[in-house]
């Protein structure tokens, strides 16, 4: 020590200062650290944190919780932004616990109905499900459904369910009626592109082929070949958006009309995207061996990421009424949305070929509203129609609405 | 008016003796009182200081050096403008990359010699690495002892969980 320290002596640091430097504590095995610092510089450092990490940092050790609970509200019980950000770092750490956005709270995903938050029925907003299937579990799909499984997709096995749950073909009552005869076919699958959890679904009916179809004439429209297809195509009700409303039996029908020449190119082959949420579909009709006809619908849906900052509207309309609208749909300006695309990880590459035509479905609809009444009245008067009654109808949705 | 061309001597903990400008070193709250209470004495004896080994003051010293053209810090503006931004200026994003041990030291020794810009730099680098981690990720990065026992981690969780009926 140098011969002036006793000359520095009344100069030297306060002794609360001189003790607090002493008196560091280290780590178990000595090194410096972060506890080291003693509680006026940890609660300096928190000073440049945002409340939701100042919270983490309280979950660390019993010192840095003890220092911070006295100047921060480590709770985070006013600040609930805070507190969704900070129940999102937590959920890192517990695998089972997935953070619900709505209720800022951890709930145990693996409990059933599985990735339902226990308090869905209470949520704001985003509380309606997307149907995904009748026949199997889970029939619908809720917001934090698609973010177990965007977690389980990302982490593995032990975070989330995995998109191998969601695959699967079956041959049941597709829509909203049990039916006679015929099933439909589906093969439903997932994906993750771009962070957002995307549906996949063929759905597929073979039927014999009625009485040879006429070579139409133009403005010609064969109603008695319609009316025998029409107990079947309208099996396909209830699939597809809720925004089909009643519409897709009849863009089958359209798909039907145009086997044989007619228009060049049938609008039915069109992506057709639903300007009201983020759903895109394709109708075919092929004439097969033996007869056969087969009648196919293939839609793909984004539901969206897990950052609502990065959502879409269109994606959270499929968990909010069907009545709700974010912006007003302009359909003068063509669709560009290709969820078919996306789905295929096919991003933005330019097409060799005529460009694909794309249709908002919106306009088809209101095309076609008339032919729609029509195709109705004719259900409603052919008493052998497949459909075999409305009263099991609610029945069996009730029953179906939980998932396992 | 303190003349600014003269050299200071400072004493690290380990005993080494280290020629500093005195502006530079009177970036130091604490030397600078201490210069200005002894006045020219002060220029003729190393300046001990007692908590800081060389290692650390001489990487001080050149955030020092580096800063010394810097508006003199005034001491009360303690508040929301200082801490709201994390944002660090590039030299001294750089100047800060160096082992947690060092970055540590550097802390608690401009905390020691009253260099609230550098401990700003300090708390500032150190915030950065916490911000976004959970507090397992916290403690990974810090290698900090989880002390709770399961109970009380349980407990504390339970705050932030959907309370089961």
């Amino acid at each position: 020590m140098s011969k002036l320290s006793p000359l520095f002596k009344h100069c030297f640091p306060s002794r609360e200062r001189r003790r607090v430097h002493r008196s560091r504590p280290a780590s178990g095995n000595g090194v410096l650290t972060l506890t080291s610092l003693p509680p006026e510089l940890l609660l300096c450092l928190a000073d440049f944190l945002p409340p939701s990490s100042v919270a983490s940092l309280g979950f660390t050790s019993k010192y840095c919780r003890a220092v911070l609970d006295k100047r921060h509200d480590i709770r985070l019980e006013q600040d609930p932004e805070e507190k969704a950000r900070f129940v999102q770092m937590l959920e890192r750490d517990v695998p089972h616990m997935l953070a619900c956005y709505s209720c800022k709270v951890l709930f145990n995903w693996r409990k059933k109905p599985k990735g339902v938050c226990p308090n869905h029925d209470n949520h704001r907003n985003l509380n309606h499900g997307s149907l995904w299937c009748y026949a199997h579990r889970p029939p619908f799909i809720s917001r934090e459904t698609v973010d177990a499984f965007l977690r389980g997709y990302e982490k593995g096995p032990k975070y989330g369910p995995q998109l191998a749950e969601l695959a699967h073909e079956c041959k049941g009552d597709g829509g909203w009626y049990p039916t006679k005869g015929e099933k439909i076919a589906r093969r439903l699958d997932a994906r993750v592109q771009l962070g957002k959890l995307l549906l996949h679904g063929v759905y597929t009916l073979r039927v014999a082929l009625p009485s040879p179809p006429k070579a139409f004439s133009p403005g010609y429209v064969d109603r008695s070949f319609r009316h025998t297809l029409l107990p079947e195509i309208v099996k396909f009700n209830g699939i597809g958006c809720v925004h089909l409303r009643n519409s897709l039996p009849l863009l089958l029908i359209d798909a039907v009309h145009h086997l044989e020449g007619g228009v060049q190119r049938p609008i039915c082959y069109d992506l057709i995207n639903c300007g009201y949420c983020a759903t895109d579909l394709r109708v075919r009709a092929v004439v097969g061996e033996n007869a056969c006809l087969t009648i196919e619908l293939e839609m793909w849906r984004s539901l969206g990421g897990r950052d609502p900052a990065t959502r879409l509207p269109l994606e959270d309309a499929h968990f909010q009424p069907a009545d709700i609208r974010h912006d007003p749909l302009d359909i003068s300006e063509p669709p560009s949305r290709n969820l078919e695309d996306l789905f295929n990880g096919d991003f933005g590459t330019i097409r060799e070929g005529p460009q694909n035509r794309q249709t908002w479905l919106q306009v088809w609809m209101s095309v076609y509203g008339q032919e729609g009444a029509d195709f109705w009245e004719d259900l409603v008067d052919d008493s052998d129609s497949a459909v075999t009654g409305q009263t099991r109808v609610q029945r069996r949705w009730r029953s179906q609405c939980t998932v396992q | 008016m303190s003349d600014n061309s003269k050299k200071l001597v400072l004493q690290s903990s380990d005993g080494e003796d280290i020629v500093v400008d005195r502006d530079v070193a009177e970036r130091s709250i604490l030397i600078k009182n201490m210069v200005g209470d002894l006045g020219e004495d002060a220029m003729e004896e190393a300046i001990p200081i007692p908590n800081v080994n060389a290692a650390v003051l001489k990487k001080v010293i050149e955030w020092c050096t580096h800063h010394k053209h810097d508006p003199p810090a005034t001491n009360e503006d303690d508040s929301d403008s200082r801490k709201k931004t994390t944002d660090i200026d590039e030299w001294d994003q750089k100047f800060m990359q160096v082992d947690q041990e060092m970055l540590f030291e550097i802390i608690l020794a401009a905390n020691y010699l009253d260099i609230k810009a550098l401990l700003d730099v300090g708390c500032k680098t150190v915030a950065n690495m916490i911000k976004g981690k959970s507090p397992e990720e916290i403690r990974k990065t810090f290698n900090i002892q989880n002390d709770f026992t399961p109970e009380e981690e349980d407990q504390i969780r339970r705050e932030n969980e959907w309370a089961e009926e």
